[in-house]
């Protein structure tokens, strides 16, 4: 076995980033729970400034730190053992050890140090059944760390199997997380540029307002359909959970409408008079002029709630085959806040309002709370076609203190956008 | 999928393109503003009560002995006789005793004839007026008008502002019957010429201390009475029209003619049919200025539209403003 030659495909040592030795010994597990922990604390602390990609899933075997070289032959009865039971791993030397893990039954796949990596952490795994025999649905392993095997999928490879078991399902979790500087690089990310319709339910309370003046502009607001539309920039943290920030937009749409009284309409018309003044003799006059009219008039004025905001969302995602499911949730950090449109004044009367005149809504409405349930489908390998509906949950009134109304509005939509990978 | 996806971000933009933004306007029923229709028929003057109150000049009141009589002069250039035993009741029978008030409106200018809508007509006939009076006479408590004795005459002496004229005749107002009420304007009133043709005195003298000169009126008549002449008849005489926006119509409107040259009003006629107003035997050539009075709802217009020489059945347009009382007031003592 010391002399057997790893079939190592070309190019695959280039694309192979060295790893940082885990302490010998040391037996570190990641479930899905503490990477999504980690991986939000990174985040938090490194928001805005730059992420890192580095690897993510890792599976210990254990290591007892013995001799460099050194073929160490594992058997087990039971192939899924070598992920998740450490003791299987009875001897290994060093980082740089040949495993070779052997099943007594059915065929038998090992682990092998390449000698021409000698120098490297790394350790190929091979799915061969029998010593060197590769077939089409061998999969190429690599050890990153001494006690640590990453697997990764061969370019030239479809399937990505020990014997008959599965793990396609892992090659997407390898592709992208964020960790330390330093740590084993994953370079996969996701943008996901998306568009949608939301709606917007809002909730009053009085300040100092009149109950004529609410119910007033009770009656005069009615909410429309609005619209969202941002990009979200996606790092898979795990096997299931994402972490997606970007930068998002919205407007709610609100119908204001208001009767004014005693409007005068003044419109221009051309009156033609036939004036006889005597028979035969016929003055025709041709007048222009304006003609007043008094009346109610019904006014509707579209009112825009816009926002411009970042959020920090947490995804968990899961599904077979091409569709998959996601439940996202998180923090949505309002940047700005803007309205135009008309609100009545204290005496009840429509005035219109914008960016420049509006002292009634704030400039920056606050954290909203976000929660979302995600359907995608893929349309190919790089890009998936997604559809949220959602819940934004504003956590503070949108008017200015000095209002005499508290507003906060609500919202809730269907997103639909794509997912596209920017990088493996 | 690809058409799907477009066509959700085409709805979409669609949608936050929206400026949704309208205004319908309604008018109100019933509202005299909106009512462009002229009608057929006669106008009903009740509609300008406000106007006509608001418009109508400072009445002078003085009472006295109804069985002596009195001299009353007035704080302005007027004066009134009542000879002793002139008064008759309603019985016929001679007042005299008792408090008597007599009440006297003064029209000078040709502003004041619009303002008690009085214009200076006789028939088709134009009439130079230097002035109008209207007097009546009252039991001081219990309001019963009196009368004067066929016998005898009331004497009214009032000043001339202009050229004293020399032959003015007295012209008698006819009224509606029953007279018009109230602050009613009487579209039926006109001016016939007195029996008596005579010219009326002038008198030149002292009054509230003023060396003035004017006229004198003797008579037996109460009520509306006038010192005017006929304006000299002429050969160039032609129909003179004048048309207003559409919310001006008979129903709100009146408008008068005003000579520039002469103290003689002419209110002008309305006609359904071409929706103007209309007069005739106006001298071609000569300087008018043409006005309009309108009472629409609660709100007053005034128009004004000077013709420096009226040209041979023209038409005229006027374009009324909304204005206050005070500042219509103002304009008619500007005419």
């Amino acid at each position: 076995m010391q002399d057997h030659e790893s079939p190592v495909p070309v190019g695959l040592w280039d694309k192979v980033n060295p790893a940082n030795a885990i302490p010998t010994g040391k037996v570190v597990k990641f479930n899905a729970l503490k990477n999504w922990g980690l991986s939000t604390l990174f985040l938090m602390a490194g928001l805005g400034s730059s992420f890192v990609v580095a690897d993510s899933k890792r599976y210990t075997i254990g290591v007892d730190g013995e001799n460099v070289n050194k073929v160490v032959t594992f058997t087990s009865s039971d192939q899924n053992d070598v992920f998740t039971n450490a003791s299987l791993v009875t001897k290994t030397n060093s980082i740089n050890t040949l495993i070779n893990i052997e099943s007594s039954k059915s065929l038998t796949p090992f682990v092998e140090l390449p000698t021409t990596q000698s120098s490297t952490n790394n350790i190929t795994v091979y799915n061969a059944n029998g010593s060197s025999n590769l077939d089409a649905d061998e999969t190429v392993a690599k050890f990153t760390a001494a006690n640590t095997i990453s697997f990764f999928k061969n370019n030239q490879l479809t399937n990505f199997k020990f014997n008959s078991k599965d793990y396609n399902k892992y090659l997407n979790d390898l592709k992208l997380s964020i960790l330390c500087p330093g740590s084993n690089p994953n370079t996969d990310w996701y943008i996901e540029p998306f568009a949608g319709a939301i709606y917007g339910f809002k909730k009053i309370t009085n300040n100092t307002a009149t109950n004529t003046y609410l119910q007033q502009k009770d009656s005069s607001e009615r909410m429309r359909i609005g619209y969202a539309a941002g990009v979200n920039l996606v790092k898979p943290i795990s096997e299931h959970f994402v972490l997606k920030t970007g930068v998002w937009v919205s407007q709610i749409n609100e119908r204001f409408s208001y009767k004014t009284e005693n409007e005068i309409k003044t419109t221009t018309v051309v009156t033609v008079r036939n004036i006889i003044r005597a028979p035969g003799d016929t003055l025709r006059i041709s007048d222009t002029s304006s003609v007043q009219q008094i009346g109610y008039k019904n006014t509707i004025v579209g009112n825009r709630y816009k926002t411009l905001d970042i959020p920090v969302i947490i995804g968990y995602e899961f599904g077979k085959g091409s569709l998959k499911f996601g439940v996202n949730a998180g923090v949505i950090v309002n940047v700005k806040h803007g309205f135009e449109g008309a609100v009545y004044d204290s005496s009840l009367t429509a005035i219109t309002i914008n960016k420049e005149t509006n002292n009634v809504y704030k400039t920056n409405i606050g954290l909203g709370l976000y929660a979302g349930f995600r359907i995608a489908k893929d349309l190919n390998d790089k890009t998936q076609l997604f559809v949220e509906p959602h819940f934004r949950y504003n956590l503070s009134n949108m008017t200015t203190p000095n209002t005499s109304f508290n507003q906060k509005i609500n919202v809730t939509g269907v997103n639909v956008g794509l997912r596209i990978k920017i990088k493996d | 999928m690809k058409k799907i996806i477009s066509i959700a971000f085409a709805s979409l933009t669609l949608m936050a393109c929206n400026k949704e933004f309208s205004e319908q306007f309604n008018t109100y029923n019933n509202n005299e503003l909106n009512d462009t229709v002229w009608t057929a028929t006669k106008s009903n003057m009740d509609k300008f009560a406000d106007l006509a109150k608001g418009l109508t000049p400072v009445t002078f009141g003085e009472s006295f002995d109804a069985g002596n009589g009195d001299t009353i002069n007035f704080n302005e250039p007027i004066s009134i006789e009542i000879p002793k035993g002139s008064l008759v009741n309603n019985a016929g029978r001679t007042q005299d005793t008792g408090r008597a008030r007599v009440e006297l409106l003064w029209l000078r200018k040709k502003g004041d004839f619009i303002k008690c809508f009085k214009a200076t007509t006789s028939g088709d006939n134009i009439l130079e007026s230097a002035g109008e009076v209207f007097v009546r006479m009252y039991h001081y408590y219990s309001g019963q008008e009196y009368a004067i004795h066929n016998s005898s005459a009331i004497t009214i002496k009032f000043r001339e502002n202009y050229t004293l004229k020399n032959n003015l005749q007295l012209f008698q107002g006819k009224e509606s019957n029953p007279i018009a009420a109230g602050n009613r304007i009487d579209t039926a009133h006109t001016w016939n010429r007195c029996a008596d043709s005579s010219y009326l005195p002038t008198w030149q003298g002292l009054m509230n201390g003023a060396n003035m000169y004017g006229y004198v009126i003797r008579t037996n008549q109460l009520r509306w009475l006038g010192a005017s002449r006929f304006i000299e008849k002429s050969a160039n005489t032609t129909n003179l029209y004048s048309v207003l926006p559409q919310n001006f119509t008979n129903k709100n409107t009146l408008v008068f003619l005003v000579f520039k040259n002469m103290q003689s009003v002419v209110a002008m006629t309305p006609d359904a049919a071409s929706r103007c107003f209309w007069t005739k035997n106006i001298p071609v050539g000569a300087a008018v200025k043409l006005v309009s009075l309108s009472q629409i709802g609660n709100s007053f217009y005034y128009g004004e539209k000077e013709i420096s020489s009226v040209a041979k059945g023209s038409a005229y347009k006027i374009e009324p403003a909304k204005k206050t009382i005070s500042e219509i007031i103002t304009a008619l003592n500007n005419l």
